[in-house]
This record gives C-alpha cells, structure tokens and sequence, in this order.
C-alpha cells in the first residue's frame, strides 16, 4: 500500500510522457462522419486537456460525445484535423498501432455492464493486462505482480471481501461492479482514464460514493481523467467543464 | 496472445454451458456416427473379402460369376446346372491342378444350406488370412451318416454332438419333403469363422446320393419302392454330379491359364471364377450402400456443425457487449475473430473427443453381438491414418464454421468500436 497521495501524482507513472500541465490530449479542426452519415457527427475546432486535469464533459445525447470518445481512443480515425493524445499523432497512427495504443495508454469506464460475465472479478480487473505489455511492465516495475496488483486496487476500491470474490461478477451490485470497471481502468497506472456515463445508471447515494473514491484513486494514480456525462449537476466536482454541445459545431446538425 | 484468448474461449463456453453442451453432444453423435459407420464399413469389406482365402479358382456350370460366388460360397440363391462327375475328374486330373474340393448343394436343414463335400473341404477351406476350419468340438466326417455344423447352426438350433437331424429336400423353410427315413448323426461342431460356413450342415457326397437313392425326378419315392437307411449303404453311392468345384492349384500363376482352359472346356459348358476378383466385383455391386451411409454420416457431421453456426451467431448480438469491452482494453477485432474461431474450435474438439469415446464405448458393446448376429469382427483398434483424417477434417470443417459467425463479429467490432448498441 501506498502512504503518500497527491504529492505522488506526477512521479509514480514511470514512463509518464508528460508532466503535470502539459498538454495530454490535442485537437484542432477535428472533424468525422458516420460513412452512412450525410453530415459530421463531429466538428470540433479546439480541445485541449493538460496532464492531471480532471475534466467534465457535459454532452447530452447527441451531441456526439460517443462518437469523440471514439476518437480520442483511437477506436476510430478523423477524416479531418489534427488530433494528438499522449504525444501519439492519432490521425496518423497505423491501424494496428491503435488498439495497442488504446490498451496501454487508457482506462474506460462504461456506463454500465462493464464486466465479462464469465470471469471473476479479479479476472475481469486484469483483462486490462492481458492486452498490454506495457501496462504489465509497469506494475511489475513497481515490485508487485499484476495479481497483487488487482488485488490491492479491488481492496482500495471496499470490494475485498472475501465472499466476493466466489461469487460471479453478475451478482455484484451495479455500483460494486462500476468500482471493479474502476479498477480494470487504473491497473497498469493507464496515463488517462475516461468514464462515459459512469454514475447514470447508480442512485444519488451511490453516485457521491462512487465519484469520491474515483476521484482519490485517479488523484493517487496520476491519471488525467475525462469523465463525460449529461447530468451538470456533477460538474462542480471537476477541475474544468466543458459543454459539448458549445465546442461540437456539428452537434445537433444532422438530427 | 494465444493462450489467454484460449483461455477466454473456454471460460466464456463454461459460461454458455447448457446451450454449448448440447451443441457439443450433437456434434459427439455426430463424430460417433460418422467413425462408427466407417467401422462397420472397412470391418464389413474386410470380413467379406475375407469369406474365402486359399482357393485359387471356383468352377461351376456356366453362369454369371457373381452368381457362381453367390451359391457356392454365400449360399445363397441356386445353381442352374451342375457339373458331370467326368468333368470333374477330369480338371483333378490336370497337371496344374494341386487339390479339388467338390461342393454338391439343393438340400436344406431348418433354413441351414446342406453341402455335400469331401473330407477334404476340412483342411482345404481357407478363410481370413489363410485360416483353416478347426472343431468346436467332435470330429469331421467319418460314417455316411455324419454330419458336421457350422457354429451358427449349433448355437442358434441348440445342436450338440451325438443329435440326430434330419435333412430337407430344396431349400426351402418350409420343409414339405423331408429325408426322415435316413437321419444325420452330428459328430463334429465347427468353431465360429464369421464365413457362411457357420450357417452350413456339412455331409459327404455319399450322404447325399444316398438320401436321394431312391427319389426320382425330385419326387419322394413311392410306396414298396422306398430304401431304408441301412440298405442304401449297400448300394453304390458313386456321385454322378456335383454343384461347384473348390480348387487349388500348384503355382497361382497359372491361375489364368487353368481359368481359360476351364472356360473354353469342350464337353460341358463351365465356369472357372478367380474369388478375390469375383468377390471384389460382388462388393462394388452392392457397395453403393456403404457410400451412401458413409455420405448421411458427413451429412449428419454437417448437420451438428450447421448447428453450432447458428447457436453461435445467435448468441451474437447479447454477445456484443462483450466484444465492446474486449475492444476498450485494447483487444484488436482480430482478436475478437480469433477467440470466436477458438471457441468454435474447442467446441468442435471436445465433440470430436467425446464422439470418439463414445464410438469406442459402443464398439466394446457391439463386438460380441456384431460377430454373433452378422458374423463379421469389428475390431477395436486405435484410430486408422483415414479415421484420423476423418476426425482431422472435422476439425478443420468446425474451424471453418467458427469462422462464420467470428467473421461477421469482426465487422461488428470494427464498425461498433466501443460503442454498445443493443
């Protein structure tokens, strides 16, 4: 277990590429269209999102925020534009160098059923690893193992009981399992974490639960956080706000 | 990246299991069918070419050779004409010629053919790899009214040495002329050869002439005229006619000399057939069957991997969350493809396994009644190379159809990404 948080954030990621500030996702005239779509889904003339940042998103749907968070996890290209995440130029990147990105480089949550039905929780936290080196070098750097690792996280996050971890992953509660997609996030210290719709699906109580200890562990991670959400309500927690629906010149255009 | 995904293909069949060991077990009586019919297929054709071993050539009066294998061999069917008693000496006389067996059929015991032959069909008869009749018990045929059965007869009739039979004139079952004035004494029980000798009465030549001594045209003899069984015996019991002629020569090579010269025969019209020819010529006629069970096992194979395609693809679309997740931690649609082909791999591997156990645990059952009921051995061996081809290819195919439902996943993910649409 770690002591110190905080103070911690811009060292313990090893092979962090940026320092706190600097710029960690980049876009300028981003641009993408469904190949069915007759208009862009996105048109984005600038977005900016510095290196420890904990940045709320507001997008209702449609506003394209699936679409963008596509983009930026390099599940899908723009036709148009620049956009650099991580110092990685993803406009240009080669096909079969995205999905390594992704799994080295980002954390997701999901809105909801965020696990693999047929693994155990501590499963479900290392599927992360399974497709990352990297993320597995990490932690084996620090001196622990990738087990440990899930272990510790899945204990941090108050889902260390041992009954639990018999039990199949289905017969979490949704916030129990939404903390597990927290910890499958985090493990291997990705450099950003990003949450689509996290809290929708919980009830107030367990949303305040659920963003208090989001925050501390991103917080004693490190990671930049992007959380997108359509409830404003949530905004105040965050470093920075931004509306999508201000900033997405094509939002609403082809609905 | 392989063995993870393996192990992801696995725990997500564990998953699934109801559905997934259904699939599996119609995909194992599949496998089962298929390799089942193969082996009753190779042990049927090798117990048939195996009727007759050790002969060079049948004669019989010229007829079609199937039908000369048929009667002489199988017994089944009747001959059309028989051959002089003078032929027959005369092609024993031949240089060529090593050893004869005469075989005279027509009568019957209880459906059991009655073949009148030399004490010499004993040591001569040959079946499997040159295997030689031995006795269950008792002796060959040594008195006129001797008999010897075959392990079929004995077993299925209830026989043992020392009953006495009667014989029935023809070959039919309903048996309305019997030779009950002159009975057969059994002395001797073959042991089972899986041939049609075991559905045989065997007596000698004598024992036929004399139950037919005083018969007249097929006819039973008429009052005052009849011979009582001691009496023939004193009569002369030269046989005048015999059905076919067992053959064996001094070098095989001259089989086809010694056939032409009996085909081309002046003073009566015969017949000389090779049996391995006339047997594999049997075989293709009525080898269209087998083909045709070999091809409804493929498409039963077929069947069970059509139905593991659709189990697959149906199970899909509640499946693309999953492939939604797999993509946000980094799984390339590549993967997806590859652990939907594994899955249907391991299936298709697991069917084929337990398809296999199941053949074996079926043949250890079904040798014993396979070789009593139709004669022929089944033997449980390991796999052959073409049984392991077979097996190999169903693999192959369930790769093939995993493919299917793992290509239209990989479109999916490439086009869904992330997004969860349901």
């Amino acid at each position: 277990m770690r002591q110190s948080s905080g103070s911690s954030a811009a060292t313990s990621v090893g092979k962090a590429p940026a320092a706190s500030g600097d710029l960690i996702i980049s876009a300028r005239d981003l641009r993408f269209r469904w190949p069915a779509g007759d208009c862009d889904t996105i048109a984005i003339g600038k977005l900016e999102i510095r290196a420890g940042e904990r940045v709320f998103i507001e997008g209702p749907s449609g506003s394209g925020k699936t679409t963008l968070l596509n983009l930026l996890a390099a599940v899908l290209q723009a036709d148009a534009g620049d956009l650099t995440v991580l110092g990685h130029d993803l406009t240009r990147i080669a096909s079969t160098r995205r999905d390594q990105f992704r799994s080295d480089h980002i954390g997701f949550v999901f809105q909801s059923f965020n696990l693999l039905p047929y693994l155990s929780l501590i499963d479900n936290v290392l599927l992360a690893c399974r497709f990352s080196q990297e993320r597995r070098a990490r932690i084996v750097a620090r001196g622990t193992t990738p087990a440990a690792e899930a272990a510790r996280l899945l204990a941090r996050l108050g889902l260390d009981d041992p009954a639990m971890a018999g039990r199949g992953v289905h017969q979490l509660s949704t916030g129990q399992q939404q903390r597990v997609a927290v910890a499958r996030a985090l493990i291997g210290s990705p450099e950003l974490v990003i949450c689509d719709e996290p809290t929708s699906a919980l009830d107030t109580a367990a949303q305040g639960a659920f963003l208090n200890l989001l925050e501390a562990e991103i917080r004693d991670a490190g990671a930049t956080l992007v959380f997108v959400s359509h409830d404003r309500s949530l905004a105040g927690r965050f470093d920075r706000s931004i509306d999508l629906a201000a900033i997405n010149h094509a939002a609403g255009d082809g609905l | 990246m392989n063995a993870p995904l393996l192990t992801l293909a696995v725990k997500s069949l564990l998953n699934r299991r109801a559905t997934v060991l259904l699939t599996m077990a119609a995909i194992a009586f599949s496998v089962a069918l298929l390799l089942g019919v193969e082996k009753v297929r190779v042990g049927a054709q090798q117990s048939f070419a195996n009727t007759i071993s050790g002969t060079d050539l049948i004669v019989g009066a010229r007829s079609g050779s199937i039908q000369l294998l048929l009667y002489s061999v199988f017994r089944i069917g009747d001959a059309t004409n028989d051959i002089s008693w003078e032929s027959y000496q005369d092609i024993q006389a031949w240089k060529d010629v090593d050893w004869t067996v005469p075989i005279s059929l027509g009568d019957s015991h209880r459906g059991y053919r009655v073949v009148g032959t030399t004490e010499e069909f004993f040591t001569r008869y040959r079946y499997g790899r040159r295997q030689a009749l031995t006795f269950e018990a008792g002796r060959a045929l040594d008195d006129l009214y001797d008999t010897v059965i075959g392990a079929d007869v004995a077993a299925e009739l209830g026989y043992s040495i020392g009953q006495k039979i009667v014989l029935a004139h023809g070959a039919g079952a309903l048996e309305l002329r019997k030779h009950d004035d002159k009975p057969f004494i059994i002395t001797g029980i073959l042991a089972r050869t899986g041939t049609p000798v075991d559905r045989s009465v065997h007596v000698s030549l004598e024992g036929i002439e004399a139950i037919h001594i005083d018969w007249q045209d097929g006819r039973a003899p008429r009052l005052g005229q009849a011979v009582s069984a001691a009496e023939a015996r004193t009569r002369d019991l030269q046989p005048r006619r015999v059905t076919a002629v067992l053959v064996g020569l001094k070098s095989r090579l001259a089989a086809f000399t010694v056939q032409r010269r009996i085909n081309t025969y002046k003073d009566e019209a015969l017949l000389a057939i090779l049996p391995g020819v006339a047997l594999q010529q049997l075989w293709d006629a009525i080898g269209g069957l087998e083909k045709a069970l070999l091809a409804i096992s493929v498409m039963v194979v077929i069947t069970g991997l059509l139905g593991m395609v659709a189990v697959s693809l149906g199970a899909l679309n509640e499946r693309r969350r999953e492939m939604a997740i797999l993509r946000s931690v980094g799984a390339r649609p590549i993967h997806i493809f590859a652990l939907l082909v594994l899955e249907s791999g391991v299936l298709a591997t697991a069917g084929a396994l337990v398809g296999t156990a199941l053949l074996y645990a079926g043949l250890f059952v079904a040798q014993p009644l396979v070789l009593s009921s139709f004669g022929f051995h089944l033997p449980v061996a390991w796999p052959s190379a073409w049984e392991a081809v077979l097996l190999g290819l169903v693999l192959v195919a369930g790769l093939l159809s995993g493919a299917i439902p793992a290509a239209l996943a990989y479109r999916r993910s490439l086009s869904d990404g992330m997004a969860i649409r349901i």
